[in-house]
C-alpha cells in the first residue's frame, strides 16, 4: 500500500487523543459492517452502527463548536438529515431478487445494509482523517489515498469476480468436442464449432465494412475538412448519436431496412455490426491522425507533397498501428453484441457453415442467450457457461492483440 | 583638422545594390482579425544567408512560412502583397505550390525527420517528385547527406530508422531530406534551438558552407547565432520590420534605437 | 531584463568611473609633472611617479573588467563600441601617464636649478592640455560628442606652441653647446606634452564612434 500509508497511519494510531475518536468510531463502524457482510446480518448490530454513527457526528460537532461557533447549526441540521436517510436501508423489501427465467440473481437485504455499513464507516475515515488537523498534508493525504485504493480494490474486486466466475463454472465444460463439434439438441449436447466460425465471420464482414467506411471518414475529417466547418460539425454529431444509439435499434435498423434486401444473412448482420463499430472505428483512427505529429506533416508539405501524399506517405504509416488497434478493439466490441445479429443474421440451431454471404450464421453470444432460455428445460447450463467463457476469451483476446500492437509501435 | 569619415563595409554590397533572389513586397499577413505582419519589404540577396530575428511572436516564423507558402496550411491565415521570386509573384493563382515548396525548402525548430529510415527519409522528396531510379536515389541520399556533413556519421546505418539518431543529427538530416529535391533556397525556423551548442555549433557550420550553392534564410531568436552566421540581418519586432542591414552593421552600429534595445537586452 | 543584465548595466557603470578616475589621474600627473619641472620637489615627483603606478592598475583593472564582460555577455551595438572603446582609451591615458613620468625623470635630473629659460609656452601648452582633458572626461561622462569638435583646434594650438619651443630652443643650444643637454631635455618635454595632447586628441575621436558609430579622426 505505499510507503505514505505506513508513515501516516503510524502516527495517526500512535497518540491518543480524544479528538480522534470520531476517527476510532469510523473504523469500528466500519468492522461490523464488514463483520455483517461475512456472516449473517442482525439488525441489533445495524442499530448499533447507527449509534456509534450518530456519536461520531456529535463528536464533531462538539469540536467544530470549539473551533469555530458559527458552523455548528448548519452542521447540526445537515447531519440530522444524514441520520434521517441511514434508516432508509431498513424500508427496503426484505428480499431483492430480479428472476430471469428460472435463474434467481437476488441478493438479500442484509448485504445491502451492511455494505452500506461498510461505506459509511469509510466515509467517517476519510471525513475525519482530513478533518483531524487541517495542516496536516500527511492526514490528507493517507486520506486520499485510503479513498482511492478502496475506489480501485473494488473496481478490481468486481472484475475477477466476473471473470473467476465464469472460468469457474465454464473451464469445466471447454472440451475438444465442445470446440469442434456441431450443435446438438438445441445445444444440450455437442459443440459450438457453426457458432465459433459464424462470430469469427460475421467479425471479418464487420471489419471489411466499418474499416474502410471508418478510416475514409476519419481522414477526411481530420486531413481535409476545416475543423470549423458546418459539415464537420454535422458529421462529428452524427457519428456521436450514432454512437450513442443502442445496439438494439441497430439491430431493429438492419431488420426493417437489410432484411427485406439481404434475409437473415451473414451479409446483413455484417452490415448492421459494421454500422455499430462504425463510430469506434472513426474515433479511434482520428485519435491515431491526431497522435501525428503537426511537425511530419509540415516536413512533407515543405518537401512539395500534395495533401494526399502527405497522407499516404507520411501520416498513414505512423497512425496504422493506432488505425489497427482501434479496429481491433471494434471487432472485439462486434465479437460480443447480441442485439444488432438477433434478427438480421442469426438463427439458433440448423444454421451450420454459411456457403454465401447470404446464409444465416450461428454466433456466440446469441448462442449463449438461447441457452439461457433453455435452462430449465434442458441441461444446457454447463454448455452456457462454457459458451460464456468461449465468447469472453475472443473478447479478450481481440484486446490483447490491439493492446500488444499499440504497445509494439508505441515506442 | 578636419572631420573625416572613413568608408566601411567594403566587402558587404549595401542592401540598395544587391541583386535579390526572393523580394517581399507589402507583405501582410492576417490571422482571423489579428495583422500578424505589416507591410513587410524585404530584399533576399543570392547565396548569402539572412537571418530573421526578434522577440517572440514578432512575425518572424510568420514571414518565413509566407516565403513557401507554408501559411496557406494555417486556417484563417490571409496574405496580402507580394513576394518575387524569379521574376513571378508566388501569390499569383497559376502558381503551382507544391513545386514551388521544392525550390525553397524549409527546416523546422524541431528536428521532424518521418519516422523511417535514414535512406527513406532523404528519399522521399525525390520520391514525391515520381522519382523511382533506385541508382539514381542511392546516388542523391549520398549527395545530400554529404552536402549536410551527415554522410561519414550514418553511411554505415542508412537502413536504421532515423529516429535513431541523436537530436543534432536528426536536424542535420532534414536539412539534407530538404536539399535533396535541390531547392534554390533554404527557410529555416530556429533551426538550432533544441540542440546543444555543440551540435548548434554543427548546424552553424553546416549553414556557412550551404550558402555557397544556397540562398539560406534563418530565423532565429538567438542573436549570437544570427551574428555568428548571417550576413544580413533583419529585425522585426510587433510585425513590422525595423530594420535591415549587413549583420556587422546591425549588431555594431544599428540604425534604430529599437534595434538597439533589443540587442541589447534592454527591451521595455 | 534579468537579474544578469542588471549587473551588467552596474558593470558597465562601473567601468565608466574607472575610466574617468583614470582621466583625472592623468590630468593630475600631466599638471604636476611641469611644476616639478618648475618649482622642483622630492614629493611631487614622486607623487608623479605614484600616479604612474596607480594608472597602470586601474589600466588593467578597467581591461580585466571589459574582458570579463565580452566573455560573458556578449555585449553587442552601443554595448559593444562602448566597451571596445573604453579599453582602448584607459590605455591612452596610461600612456599619458607615461608621459608625465618620463617629464617626471628629467625634472628628477635638472633637480632645484632653475629652467634655462622661463617655461612660458610650456605652461600653456599644460594649460591646453588640461583644457583638452576637461572636455574629454566631459565627454565620457555625458556620453556626449558636442563639444569634442573643438579639441582639433587645441591640438593644433599645442602643435604650433611644440614648434615654437624647438625653434627658441635650437637657438639656445647653437648659441651655447654646454645648454644643449639641459635644451634637449626641454625640447623633449615639449615633445611629450605634444605627444600627450595627440593622444587626449585620439581618445576623442574614439568616443565619436562610441557615441555615434562613425569612425572619424581628430587630429
Amino acid at each position: 500500500m505505499g510507503t505514505y500509508l505506513d508513515d501516516d497511519l503510524s502516527e495517526i494510531f500512535t497518540e491518543f487523543t480524544l479528538r480522534k475518536t470520531p476517527l476510532y468510531f469510523s473504523i469500528i463502524l466500519s468492522l461490523i459492517g464488514g463483520f455483517l457482510l461475512s456472516t449473517n446480518f442482525s439488525l441489533i448490530l445495524f442499530n448499533l452502527g447507527i449509534l456509534i454513527f450518530s456519536s461520531i457526528l456529535i463528536i464533531m460537532q462538539i469540536y467544530r463548536f470549539i473551533e469555530n461557533k458559527k458552523i455548528i447549526f448548519k452542521q447540526l441540521i445537515f447531519g440530522l438529515i444524514i441520520l434521517m436517510f441511514l434508516y432508509i436501508p431498513l424500508i427496503l423489501p426484505n428480499q431483492l431478487s430480479i428472476p430471469i427465467d428460472n435463474i434467481d440473481a437476488g441478493i438479500g437485504k442484509g448485504f445491502l445494509l451492511s455494505l452500506f455499513l461498510v461505506l459509511i464507516g469509510l466515509f467517517g475515515v476519510y471525513i475525519n482523517l482530513s478533518n483531524l488537523d487541517k495542516q496536516n498534508k500527511k492526514a490528507k493525504q493517507a486520506s486520499a489515498y485510503l479513498y482511492l485504493s478502496f475506489a480501485i480494490l473494488t473496481v478490481l474486486f468486481v472484475l475477477f469476480l466476473i471473470i473467476g466466475f465464469i472460468v469457474y463454472n465454464g473451464a469445466g465444460a471447454i472440451t475438444w468436442e465442445f470446440i469442434t463439434q456441431d450443435i446438438q439438441n438445441m445445444g444440450a449436447s455437442g459443440g459450438v464449432f457453426p457458432a465459433i466460425i459464424g462470430t469469427l465471420l460475421l467479425g471479418l464482414g464487420t471489419a471489411l465494412i466499418s474499416v474502410p467506411l471508418g478510416v475514409g471518414t476519419a481522414i477526411f475529417l481530420k486531413e481535409y475538412a476545416g475543423s470549423q466547418s458546418k459539415l464537420v460539425r454535422v458529421i462529428r454529431t452524427s457519428i456521436n448519436v450514432l454512437n450513442a444509439t443502442p445496439s438494439i435499434v441497430h439491430g431493429l435498423f438492419g431488420l426493417a431496412l437489410f432484411v427485406p434486401l439481404f434475409g437473415v444473412s451473414l451479409l446483413t448482420g455484417s452490415l448492421v455490426l459494421g454500422f455499430l463499430t462504425l463510430p469506434i472505428i472513426i474515433r479511434s483512427t482520428e485519435e491515431a491522425l491526431e497522435s501525428v505529429p503537426k511537425d511530419i506533416r509540415d516536413a512533407s508539405f515543405a518537401m512539395g507533397a500534395t495533401r494526399w501524399q502527405t497522407i499516404r506517405n507520411a501520416v498513414l504509416p505512423p497512425a496504422l498501428p493506432g488505425i489497427v488497434t482501434g479496429a481491433v478493439l471494434g471487432l472485439g466490441r462486434a465479437f460480443g453484441e447480441t442485439a444488432p445479429i438477433m434478427f438480421t443474421a442469426v438463427i439458433f440451431s440448423g444454421g451450420g457453415i454459411p456457403t454465401s454471404v447470404f446464409d444465416s450464421v450461428n454466433a456466440l453470444s446469441y448462442h449463449l442467450l438461447e441457452l439461457t432460455r433453455l435452462i430449465g428445460y434442458k441441461d444446457v447450463t454447463q454448455k452456457a457457461w462454457g459458451t460464456a467463457l468461449l465468447l469472453l476469451l475472443i473478447v479478450l483476446a481481440m484486446n490483447f492483440l490491439g493492446i500488444r500492437i499499440r504497445k509494439k509501435y508505441r515506442t | 583638422m578636419e572631420f573625416e569619415t572613413n568608408s566601411k563595409d567594403k566587402e558587404r554590397k549595401k542592401l540598395e545594390e544587391i541583386d535579390p533572389v526572393v523580394e517581399a513586397k507589402n507583405i501582410s499577413v492576417w490571422y482571423g482579425e489579428e495583422k500578424a505582419l505589416e507591410n513587410i519589404g524585404l530584399k533576399v540577396p543570392k547565396n548569402n544567408v539572412t537571418a530573421i530575428i526578434g522577440p517572440s511572436g514578432c512575425g518572424k516564423s510568420t514571414f518565413l512560412r509566407c516565403i513557401n507558402r507554408m501559411n496557406d496550411l494555417i486556417e484563417g491565415a490571409k496574405v496580402e502583397g507580394k513576394i518575387v521570386y524569379k521574376d513571378k509573384n508566388l501569390y499569383d493563382p497559376d502558381i503551382d505550390v507544391a513545386s514551388l515548396r521544392r525550390k525553397i525548402g524549409m527546416v523546422f525548430q524541431k528536428p521532424n525527420p518521418f519516422p523511417k529510415s535514414v535512406y527513406e527519409n532523404i528519399a522521399y522528396g525525390p520520391k514525391i517528385g515520381g522519382m523511382n531510379d533506385k541508382e539514381e536515389l542511392d546516388e542523391i541520399v549520398e549527395e545530400s547527406l554529404k552536402d549536410a556533413a551527415l554522410w561519414d556519421e550514418v553511411k554505415n546505418r542508412l537502413h536504421s530508422p532515423a529516429m535513431d539518431l541523436s537530436g543534432g543529427q536528426q536536424q542535420r538530416l532534414c536539412i539534407a531530406r530538404a536539399l535533396a529535391v535541390e531547392p534554390d533556397v533554404l527557410l529555416m525556423d530556429e533551426p538550432a534551438s533544441a540542440l546543444d551548442p555543440i551540435a548548434m555549433s554543427k548546424i552553424e557550420d553546416l549553414i556557412y558552407d550551404l550558402k555557397q550553392d544556397y540562398t539560406v534564410i534563418i530565423v532565429t531568436h538567438n542573436m549570437q547565432q544570427a551574428a555568428r552566421v548571417s550576413d544580413y540581418t533583419a529585425f522585426l519586432f510587433m510585425g513590422k520590420l525595423i530594420e535591415h542591414s549587413p549583420t556587422e552593421k546591425l549588431f555594431e552600429n544599428p540604425d534604430k534605437k529599437k534595434t538597439e534595445d533589443y540587442i541589447t537586452g534592454r527591451f521595455g | 531584463m534579468s537579474e544578469g543584465r542588471k549587473s551588467y548595466s552596474e558593470s558597465l557603470e562601473e567601468v565608466k568611473k574607472d575610466v574617468l578616475e583614470m582621466a583625472s589621474l592623468t590630468e593630475k600627473g600631466i599638471c604636476s609633472s611641469v611644476e616639478a619641472l618648475e618649482n622642483y620637489d622630492e614629493e611631487l615627483v614622486q607623487h608623479i611617479y605614484n600616479v604612474e603606478d596607480e594608472s597602470n592598475k586601474l589600466n588593467l583593472e578597467v581591461e580585466k573588467e571589459c574582458m570579463r564582460l565580452v566573455a560573458l555577455q556578449q555585449p553587442v551595438a552601443k554595448d559593444l563600441r562602448f566597451i571596445a572603446t573604453m579599453m582602448k582609451i584607459s590605455d591612452n591615458f596610461e600612456r599619458i601617464c607615461d608621459l608625465a613620468e618620463k617629464i617626471g625623470k628629467i625634472a628628477q635630473k635638472k633637480g632645484k636649478k632653475d629652467p634655462l629659460k622661463p617655461l612660458v609656452d610650456t605652461n600653456r601648452m599644460i594649460d591646453i592640455i588640461c583644457e583638452m582633458l576637461e572636455i574629454v572626461k566631459e565627454a565620457i561622462e555625458q556620453e556626449d560628442t558636442s563639444d569634442l569638435r573643438g579639441l582639433s583646434d587645441l591640438d593644433d594650438k599645442v602643435d604650433d606652441l611644440f614648434s615654437q619651443i624647438y625653434n627658441e630652443l635650437i637657438v639656445f643650444m647653437v648659441k651655447d653647446p654646454k645648454d644643449v643637454d639641459e635644451a634637449t631635455d626641454l625640447v623633449f618635454v615639449a615633445r611629450y606634452l605634444e605627444r600627450s595632447a595627440d593622444l587626449v586628441a585620439k581618445i576623442a575621436s574614439r568616443l565619436v564612434y562610441m557615441v555615434e558609430g562613425e569612425r572619424v579622426q581628430i587630429k
